[in-house]
């Protein structure tokens, strides 16, 4: 683990509806570079808005982001930047039923430039490394919830991001699923050194990453 | 896999409702194709019926278009003859008639030594008297009539002296009696439709041939100069001026683009309700980092490709129409199908066009999902 931030977050504060409701109020944290943190809170704690804040999709009312020193609202308006630098897990997974696995998987290397050869080789590397390689063709409609969201972490992966942001990413999986999930986490982080800042109000989560916080009305207890 | 291929599986993945957008499109699609199709073989077969007269030039009055009612003086033939250039000049006077019922034929009046005999394949011969008629093969076969028989036009009897063969279906389809005769009917003494004329195209002025625009200019001048009332024309103004064909293909057109109005509405509505559905697919895509261009553009190629396939189901549909109406007997006779190619490329473009000119709203709204709405949609 690097103790260089790879994000920083400073004073975030995020109001919704009109200003009337606050979903982040002040929010500080540093996450550093190969670092898996868990962000656990109650449904309504902030921690889903924080999270999306973090990877670009929401902006914050008032407060500062950087990414790996640089203001985020900089960075992330970059051509490429948020294809090349971050990864996205999400619990409803949004793969493409039209696509088999390994199309879903390719879906962001439609966006680079490389080779096609060398774009089936990472996608097929990304689904090797999720344990679906003998399911590379199946369409994504037949697999199991399980396998579904372990194709979602290889289409994150494909792109070798320095940050995946995963929300909720075992919400709608059974324990064994869930387990199965987070080991695969945690060995990612171990394997490929791979920032993952995940959301989840599983307790199991705790075990398996470096470090937690706890999100309540916005704040970090 | 590139764009143009997730654009395909998509269309795939909703089987049912491609495949009825496909049916709409190419339905409007269809009815172009026959429609116009169908004006094709009538304009065709109208140029047909002056290429067998070997016709270079028509005369006639000016600024009128009606066959029925316009007419010139016959005696213009022997002033146009004087130019060293004109070869032939047929004098032809134009009626309709019914016979029976419902069948309306062609009436036309020659002159008894008019070099338009030549030009058909006759069995029996050319009229002699006023009160004999040569009938085209058509109207032979329609009204079961043979040489020898009798056939009334507008009160007037006329022996049938010969039956005759045109490379025109729409000459095949008329009756010829001798002009006089048509001109006591119509009650038009003097006055015929139009004059036919056939140039010497032979080492014609300074050895240019009369097709190149500057000799044909040259003649229309002479005529022009000599009569000012009326006026000249080649075989393509002629069809292109001729106010049955124009009516036909302007209404083929009026309802093609009702058509292809109602195939637009079909796929953009197809294609809105697409991009609802897949609002938070297109989310995803948008959150990894996608440009909103290829966005637009998987959106575009899905309404380009429902067009396109809608067009050549339109194709198929249209001449397999043009086929079963052929076979009317209505129709039968007014001329061959053409599978033009060129004919056909048009169609594709045409459902190019109708797609993407469809694609434009749903792939705006496509683009201007935002990532975070789109993945709290579901």
């Amino acid at each position: 683990m690097n103790n260089e931030p790879l994000v920083e977050v400073i004073n975030l504060s995020r109001y919704y509806k009109d200003g009337n409701v606050l979903a982040l109020d002040r929010v500080n944290l540093k996450v550093s570079g190969g670092e898996f943190l868990t962000i656990k809170g109650s449904s309504g704690s902030g921690k889903s808005t924080l999270l999306h804040i973090i990877g670009g999709l929401d902006l914050a009312t008032s407060g500062e982001i950087y990414f790996q020193g640089q203001p985020a609202g900089n960075v992330y308006r970059q051509q490429g930047f948020r294809l090349n630098h971050l990864g996205f897990i999400f619990q409803a997974f949004y793969l493409w039923p039209a696509l088999n696995v390994l199309e879903n998987v390719l879906l962001p290397l439609m966006e680079s430039s490389l080779s096609r050869q060398l774009k089936l080789q990472k996608a097929q590397s990304a689904v090797d490394l999720v344990g679906m390689s003998d399911k590379l063709n199946a369409p994504v409609n037949h697999l199991s919830i399980g396998q579904r969201q372990r194709v979602a972490i290889a289409r994150a992966l494909v792109m070798d991001p320095k940050l995946i942001l995963a929300d909720e990413p075992t919400g709608n999986l059974d324990s064994k699923n869930t387990e199965n999930i987070l080991t695969l986490f945690r060995d990612l982080k171990k394997h490929k050194n791979v920032t993952i800042v995940m959301v989840t109000h599983e307790e199991k989560a705790l075990t398996f990453c470096d470090r937690w916080i706890q999100l309540s009305d916005g704040r970090i207890q | 896999m590139n764009l143009l291929g997730l654009a395909f599986k998509n269309l795939c993945h909703r089987k049912i409702r491609t495949g009825l957008t496909i049916l709409g499109v190419g339905t409007s699609i269809a009815v172009f194709v026959s429609l116009v199709g169908l004006v094709g073989i009538f304009t065709d077969q109208f140029r047909q019926m002056y290429k067998s007269r070997q016709t270079d030039l028509i005369v006639r009055e000016k600024g009128n278009f009606d066959f029925l009612s316009s007419g010139i003086d016959e005696a213009y033939a022997d002033k146009i003859i004087k130019i060293p250039e004109i070869v032939s000049i047929s004098k032809i006077l134009i009626d309709f008639s019914l016979f029976g019922t419902k069948n309306y034929f062609l009436v036309l009046g020659w002159d008894q030594n008019s070099s338009l005999f030549s030009k058909l394949k006759i069995q029996g011969r050319r009229p002699e008297n006023e009160d004999e008629a040569l009938v085209g093969l058509t109207i032979s076969r329609k009204l079961n009539k043979k040489i020898g028989d009798s056939i009334e036009v507008k009160g007037s009897r006329f022996t049938i002296v010969g039956i005759f063969e045109s490379k025109s279906m729409f000459e095949e389809g008329s009756l010829v009696i001798l002009l006089e005769k048509l001109q006591k009917i119509k009650k038009v003494p003097g006055k015929v439709t139009l004059l036919n004329l056939v140039v010497n195209k032979d080492g014609f002025y300074g050895g240019k041939p009369l097709r190149e625009k500057e000799a044909e200019n040259r003649i229309r001048s002479l005529i022009t100069q000599m009569l000012p009332d009326i006026e000249v024309r080649n075989v393509d103004e002629m069809v292109s001026a001729d106010n049955t064909v124009n009516l036909f293909l302007n209404f083929a057109w009026a309802i093609s683009v009702i058509a292809f109005i109602t195939a637009i509405l079909g796929i953009i509505n197809s294609m809105v309700t697409s991009v609802l559905e897949q609002t938070s697919k297109i989310g995803i895509l948008l959150a990894i980092g996608w440009r909103k261009s290829r966005i637009l553009s998987l959106v575009l190629y899905e309404s380009i490709l429902l067009g396109v396939s809608g067009g050549i189901f339109g194709l198929i549909l249209g001449y397999g129409i043009m086929n079963v109406l052929m076979c009317l007997p209505q129709l039968q006779n007014i001329g061959r199908i053409d599978y033009n190619l060129i004919f056909m490329a048009k169609v594709i473009i045409i459902s190019l066009a109708v797609g993407f000119l469809s694609g434009i709203y749903p792939a705006v709204r496509a683009i201007l999902i935002k990532p975070i709405e789109a993945l709290r949609y579901e």
